[in-house]
This record gives C-alpha cells, structure tokens and sequence, in this order.
C-alpha cells in the first residue's frame, strides 16, 4: 500500500465517520429538556395512552351533547342548542362537528359574521374527512348569502 | 213606660247614632283595609333574593377528578354522609374507592330531572364507573347541579323558596295546624275558644302574654302590623283577619302562611317560609319531608332559636314529641306512624354557613347585571343567575394562590420588599377556557375581606416580558422560527434621548435564533426583531387582541413596557390554543326569571384575528418556552403534559407574570404589590409555581393531550446549533421545525436529510481533496 494509497484510507475512513455521524449518534429532538433537567415523573402523572382515552371519552361526551344540541336546533330552539354545542366544546376543544352546529345555529340566528367565524373552526377539523366536506362547502355558501344579504342597504 | 222611653229617647237616639257612626267607620276602615289587603296580596307578595350559581359538573366514565376538591364540592352542595345505601336526596356514603349519592332534583331551566342514587367508582384520580344504585345500570353522563355561590340581597337579608300548597305531603300541613291553629278550616280568621283561653291567661298574669291568633291573624300581623302587644294593634289585626278571610280561600290563605313566617337564621340571614327550612334544617324540599321532620318544622314556628335543632336537639324533640302526639290524637297519622316517628333522631343536615363563594367573581359578575337590573330587583325578584365558574377550579386557584404567596414571603430570602413589609403581597389568577371565553375562575386578589379591588379586572399593571409574543407574532411574514437575531448591546434613539435595551440574564452568543429568543426571553433580540419588523407593525399586531390600553410603538413597547389588565392579556394568549380566534370574555350566561323564562342568554362570541397556522407557530414557540427556556421550571413542579407560556418580569421586578396554556385551558397568575415595591423575585420564580400547583389540582379540565397541527404548517427536520440552522453540513444535533407554509426557507441545504448522507459525503470527500 503507497503512501498516498494509505492517506487516502484515512481521510476517507475520517470523512465516512463525520458524515455519518448526525446520523448514527443524533441526539433526540432538543424540544425535549437537556437530559439533567428531566425529572422522574410523578406517580401521578398520566401515562400517553391514558391520554388518549381521555381525549377520546370527551369526543365521545362531546358527540353525545352535540347530538342533543342537534336535536334542540332542529326543533327551533336556538339558544338552548347553542348552550348544548358550547358545552360540547368545553369538553372536547377540537371537536368539528360541535364547530359546524355552531355556525349552523348562528346561520339560523341570522348572523353571518359569528357562523363564518366557527364555520371555519370546523373547517379546520373537519376538512380531512370526505363525508363532511360537501356540507361545508354548501354551509359556506349559505353564510356567505347571509353576510351578503344583510350588508344590502 | 211612654214617659220613660221619651226620657230616654235622647241618650238612646245618640248611642244609636254612635253605633251607626261606629258601625260606618268600622265599614268605611274595613274598606279601607280591604283595599290595603287587596293591594298588598294582588302585587309581589314577597322579596325573594336573585341567586348567583355555578356552572354545572359534567361526570361520565373515564374522566379524571382531584377527589380532595370533589369531595369538597360534595359538601357544599349538601351531600350528607350516611352510613347505609344513601335513599333520600342529598345522602351520600363514600366506601374507599366508590362514592355513592342520591342526586338532588337537577332544576336548571334547560335541563330538570328527579333526583336519583348513583355509584361513582374511583382508580385514583379517575372516575372509572357511574352506575345506577340498585340496579348497577351504567350511566354515560351525570350532570351534577350547579352551587350557589352567593344571593343579592335586600335590606331585610331574607332567604325564602317559595312553595306550592298542593305539592306539600299532607302531615306537613297537619303539622303545622296542629301546632299553630288546629281550628283553622271552622273559624271565619277569628278563634274565639283561641281568643277566650288567651284572655283567661293574660288575665291571670295581670298582662298581655298570649294572643290567642289564628294563622290569618298572624298573617296579617306579618304582613301589615308591628310587633307591638297593644289593644289597638291587636283589634287592627282582627278586622284584618275577617277580611283576609273574606277576601281569600282557607287554602290561599295557609299557602301564603307557610311561605311567610319566619324560621330560622342563617348568619345574618333569615329563614323564611317552609321551604327554604326544609332546605336549612333537613337538606331537602319541603315536599320530601318525613312526618318527624314536620313535626319539628311545625314546632320550630314558636320560637325559632328556641327550639332549633341546631341549638337544643333535646328541647326540639320535646316539641317534636308534642305536637306528634297531638296528631296522633287528632288522627292525622296512624299508631303505627306515630311510633315511628318518635323513635327517629333529630337530624338536620348540617349547618352550612352561608355561601360566600369566589367574591371576586361574583363582584365581576354584579358589575354586569348592574347594567341590566336596578339592585332593588336584584334583592326582590328571585332571578336565577348561571355563570361560566368551575367552583373546584376557583378553589384550587385560590389555594394556590394563597400558598404560593406565602411560599415566596417565607421562604425565598429577599423576596419581600423591607421597605414595604406591611403591605400584603398581592396576586391574581384568571383561569379561562381558550375556545369559549368562558372563565372558570377568577381570583382577584389575596384576601377579599381586607381588599376588594379586584386586580384581575381593575388593575392595569406592566406586561413586562408577556407583551413579547406581539412582536414575534408581527414578525411571522417575514422571519422564522431559524431567523437570527441581533443579541449585540446596542443603542436606540427614543425621543431624542438613547436607550438600550439590556438582558435580564448574562447571554454570550451574539447572534440568536428567533425561537430561542422568545424561549429566553431575549430583551435586545426582541428589539433587534421590532426594530426590523418595524414598530408600527408590532403595535397593529398588538391592537388586533383588543387591549383597552393605548399602545404607543416606542422600541419599549416590545418588551411589555405598557399596562395591561390582566383579565385582557388572558384573553389575547386564548387566540393561540384557539387556532386564531379571540374570544369575548364570558362569566354571565344565563338569567332567568322565578318562572324559569329566560331574560338574558349570553353565548360564546369569537372573531378571528390571525390564521390557524400562525397561531400554532406561536404555541411551538412558546412551547420552546416551558421545555427549554424561562418556564423551563415547570417540570420541576410536576408538569409533565403540554404547556406553552411565557413568563414576565417587569422592571426592578415590580410584578411578576406566568401565562400558560394547553390545548383545554389557560390560566394567568400575576404577582405583585400594589404600591409597585419590587418583589426581588422573578414570573419563573414567583407566578410560574403558583401556576404548577392550580394546574396539578384541576385534572378534569386537562386532558394532557398536545396541541393540533394545522394546515398550512409545514415540518422539516434542521440542523441545528445554538437553537438555530447550522451550514456547515456536519450535524451534533438535529430537531423538527415548524414553518408556515408560505415561507419555509428555500434553501434545501439548510435541512438535514438523512437519506443525503452519501451525496453529502461526496461533498465532503470533493472538498477536502481539493483542499489537500
């Protein structure tokens, strides 16, 4: 082996290694507190997968109130239904249907601005899903009506 | 005899003339009683005090409860502990892991049921299961009624639940006939047996002791007459009684009785009518009463403080006893009944003093309907008011709010100001939820009694380093969370006059990423960041969230050089987990009238003032805050879930700040004093574990879930070094970024790229041979 032959081996063996290095030896994401600030969680901490039950029992809380609301829209009685689909909201903050009832009810309370403004809440999480897609496209259309017929002199 | 009667034909003639005058008076002030009656009993009968409630509870399976603060609120709702399987409304057994109630009646306008017994099983601080008692039948949702957390009271600070005649069991009635006025359904409102025996005895005793009053007697003497024992009064009293009795039914008439008399005291507050004692002395409605239990509200009428089972059992069972016996005799129960309820124990539910809860809320909320009703109507029409609160969020809030003042008073040396040792160190909390506006608590202040000036919403105090989220939010068109950032010394021109701006903490590094400056809270990175966004833009931003304070774009503005109030800086923070809307701050939903009619619905109101994306950017951002900056200290305080916020310390550490948030709730805590004496201690140091131990002890509005990612964000995987994107293509560490979609950088060698490993090294291997 040459002189140059053997550099050659080294450089590259040394340029393999750095290279590969962020690699091989990256760290966690530094979102997480450097390793001497991070305590032992306490007994009562949650554990993730207990989270996620209760994320998914308040959706469900949250599915069965909309329901009811649901029911009080449809039998005119706004205000109630509003107070339903609040409720529904407090127990689950990103549940879109309690959003797009919301905007429904504020369409049949005649006030376009409030339903645009939750209308577009439930676009956020609803937006995803095919099935609710096409009744926000036409809620949309509906609160634009109403925006643009009360802005009529 | 002719001779006779002409003798005394004129004294006959004018004694005649006296009876028709006596008799036309009489009739002419028995019309003008009648009219009196008419006017009194036509109109409000009675002042009943509007009450403030609480929002409901919500229980259903799964969720998680801080069983300390539940239990309290247990208590105060009235719940008593039983031993046996509890089987009347508000009994309550707890047997280690389970609780087990019989629900009061729900009467919420929107929402009535029957009271009705539950099991609610516990693994902890979980709420595991809600079955039916007996049947075990699961529930999915119980709503537990809201608590009272205060009355408006009149002059006359009198509590009273009117009640329906035809809803009361029938030995109530019986009871109280028995004791007061057994004859009531044969006089025409005047006994005369009654009025003869009391004669006998006031003559025996040489004054007037007794009264002899019938139950309309004594009605019309509460409602038209003083106290005074005097013929006059008391001849007034009967003419009253004839016409009460003329005017209205026997029925009408006991009802308005039983709704009025007085039974009791509550504090400095009466108890009036016999449903509102059935609540202060047995924790039930009147018509849930068992017949010992009617007896006793029937011997209470007498002489209320007397006989008060709260005052001598002993003495209130004998008068228990009597009047027993005495239906007993009059055949208004049964033998069998008769013994039994001998045999039952003088049981009042508990004395609860009269709520006096979460003042600083109610004064918010009176600040409100003082716009609405005139305090008179308030004190007299018996409204039922609804508001957002969360009573064990309230009293966690303010359990740490207590324990975290004295905690800094005590134990962090310096912390108190020597120069201003008697003035109490103050605080404040708002809790609040992000998405409604609903605020869950509100503690305005340390102690209510020796201050009511309620520092959430009344203060105006410096935002200090919590203002800086204006300033990073205006520079989001055109910076990045990689952005660096100027943190060299420099000097501005204000006014004419230099300024420059200094770091709270010793910070080395010239040049600092955008993210990391928020996260340390970078004074003249922040500035560096203002002055290239330009002030005016920073104070648009700012105006968006609707602070009522004038923001003047001066470089300082960008550190929170401006007061705020507090309740209003809560409310901007709301617009980040809220994906961009700003909600109105509600506390006052619902008034109803006695009817249960609505008067005033107030709903959650938003408007949306930065896109979703741009709100979650700022969550990332603050979120570096908690894991890796000044909040970094909130692990140490137990908090293991996802948290964004921002700390604040105002000049000479006037006051400090910590608003935090997760996806469910936000809460603010502000420390300080009034007078502006330094506190030596910092919001990390001084707001921030006030915040932990709220936080800790409020699981059922936490879920520990993270916060939504929304469209228009986008992830890349970046090199890193000292918080920020590292060219030089070797990589100690990496770390997810977020962008807004529109201006992710366009520099692809800025990203790390795992799989580019081998086109990296090429460039590598290029470099150094062209080197060597």
């Amino acid at each position: 082996m040459t002189f140059k032959t053997r550099w050659g081996g080294i450089v590259l063996g040394i340029l393999l290694f750095s290279a590969c290095r962020p690699a091989i030896l990256a760290p966690p994401p530094v979102l997480e507190p450097p390793p001497e600030e991070r305590k032992a969680p306490p007994p009562d901490a949650v554990p993730p997968e207990a989270v996620q039950n209760e994320l998914s029992r308040r959706a469900q809380v949250a599915a069965a109130l909309t329901d009811q609301g649901r029911q009080l829209l449809e039998a005119g009685r706004v205000d109630q239904a509003i107070r339903i689909f609040e409720q529904a909201l407090s127990q689950s903050a990103y549940y879109g249907p309690g959003y797009y009832y919301l905007a429904e009810s504020w369409l049949q309370k005649d006030n376009g601005i409030q339903a645009r403004a939750f209308h577009e809440q439930a676009a956020l999480y609803l937006n995803d899903q095919s099935a609710w897609r096409e009744r926000l496209n036409r809620q949309q259309k509906r609160i634009e009506q109403t925006i643009s017929r009360r802005s009529l002199p | 005899m002719l001779i006779n009667f002409r003798k005394y034909r004129s004294v006959l003639l004018i004694l005649l003339a006296l009876l028709l005058v006596a008799v036309g008076a009489s009739g002419l002030y028995g019309w003008h009683l009648y009219h009196e009656v008419e006017q009194r009993f036509s109109g409000r009968r009675w002042s009943i005090p509007s009450q403030i409630f609480s929002d409901a509870l919500l229980l259903y399976p799964g969720m998680r409860i801080h069983r300390p603060s539940f239990s309290n609120k247990l208590h105060r709702l009235g719940y008593r502990p039983v031993k046996h399987v509890p089987r009347t409304r508000g009994e309550m057994r707890s047997t280690g892991t389970a609780v087990e109630l019989f629900l009061h009646d729900l009467q919420l306008p929107d929402d009535r049921r029957e009271g009705f017994a539950v099991r609610l099983r516990f693994d902890r601080q979980a709420l595991v299961a809600l079955t039916r008692i007996p049947s075990g039948a699961p529930l999915a949702l119980v709503t537990l009624e809201p608590e009272q957390l205060g009355f408006f009271f009149g002059p006359e600070r009198e509590k009273r639940e009117l009640i329906a005649i035809d809803q009361l069991p029938p030995w109530l009635t019986g009871a109280v006939l028995t004791a007061e006025d057994s004859r009531f359904f044969e006089h025409f409102g005047l006994d005369w047996r009654g009025i003869g025996r009391a004669f006998l005895a006031n003559l025996r005793s040489g004054s007037i002791r007794q009264g002899g009053s019938t139950i309309t007697q004594q009605l019309a003497k509460n409602f038209f007459l003083t106290s005074d024992r005097t013929l006059a009064r008391k001849w007034k009293e009967m003419l009253l009684a004839l016409v009460i009795e003329w005017r209205y039914e026997k029925t009408t008439i006991l009802e308005m009785y039983l709704n009025e008399i007085y039974l009791g005291q509550n504090g400095s507050v009466s108890i009036n009518g016999i449903g509102e004692a059935s609540r202060f002395y047995f924790g039930k409605p009147a018509r849930d009463v068992t017949i010992a239990e009617a007896a006793t509200l029937a011997g209470l009428i007498k002489s209320p403080n007397t006989y008060s089972p709260y005052v001598d059992p002993d003495r209130c069972r004998q008068r228990r006893d009597g009047i027993l016996g005495v239906m007993h005799r009059h055949g208004l129960i049964s033998a069998e009944d008769y013994d039994s309820a001998r045999r039952a124990d003088v049981q009042p539910a508990g004395f609860t003093p009269h709520p006096n809860a979460a003042s600083y809320f109610v004064d918010y909320i009176s600040g409100q309907l003082s716009e609405l009703y005139a305090p008179e109507d308030l004190a007299s029409l018996g409204l039922s008011i609804y508001t957002t609160l969360d009573t064990q969020v309230q009293e966690a809030a303010e359990t740490a709010l207590e324990k975290g003042l004295a905690r800094i008073e005590a134990g962090m040396p310096g912390a108190v100001d020597p120069a201003a040792p008697r003035e109490p160190l103050q605080g404040a909390v708002i809790v609040m939820k992000p998405q409604t506006g609903a605020v869950l608590a509100m503690v305005g202040g340390r102690d209510y009694r020796l201050s009511q000036f309620n520092r959430v919403v009344q203060a105006r105090r410096q935002a200090g380093s919590t203002f800086k989220v204006f300033t990073y939010l205006a520079a989001l068109d055109t910076h990045t969370p990689i952005s660096a950032l100027s943190n060299r010394a420099r000097t501005y021109t204000v006014n004419g006059k230099p300024w420059q701006p200094r770091n709270d903490s010793a910070l080395d590094t010239p040049v600092i990423s955008l993210r990391e400056a928020l996260a340390k809270s970078v004074n003249r990175a922040t500035v560096d960041l203002a002055m290239q966004v330009g002030m005016e833009k920073v104070v648009q931003t700012a105006e968006l969230f609707g602070f009522s304070t004038p923001l003047e774009p001066y470089p300082s503005l960008s550190l929170g050089a401006v007061d705020v109030a507090p309740i209003e800086l809560a409310r901007a923070y709301c617009v980040f987990p809220a994906a961009g809307l700003l909600p109105v701050p509600i506390g006052l939903r619902d008034v109803y009238d006695e009817n249960s009619q609505p008067l005033e619905r107030r709903h959650m109101q938003v408007r949306r003032i930065i896109p979703p994306n741009r709100a979650f950017l700022m969550t990332s951002l603050l979120r570096s805050a908690v894991l890796q900056g000044t909040a970094r200290g909130l692990a140490d305080w137990g908090i293991h879930f996802p948290v964004a916020g921002k700390t604040g310390t105002t000049n000479n550490s006037r006051d400090a700040w910590f608003v935090g948030y997760t996806p469910d709730i936000l809460i603010l805590v502000w420390v300080g004093y009034d007078s502006g004496a330094s506190i030596h201690a910092s919001g990390a140091g001084a707001a921030l574990p006030i915040w932990a131990e709220l936080a800790r002890a409020i699981p059922h509005q936490i879920t520990g879930g993270d916060f939504g990612i929304p469209p228009g964000i986008e992830e890349r995987i970046i090199c890193s070094r000292d918080g920020f994107a590292d060219f030089g293509g070797t990589c100690p560490e990496t770390m997810p970024e977020w962008f807004l979609e529109k201006n992710v950088p366009e520099d692809s060698a800025l990203f790390y790229h795992p799989d580019s490993v081998f086109k990296r090294l090429m460039q590598k291997f290029k470099g150094t041979v062209d080197d060597f």
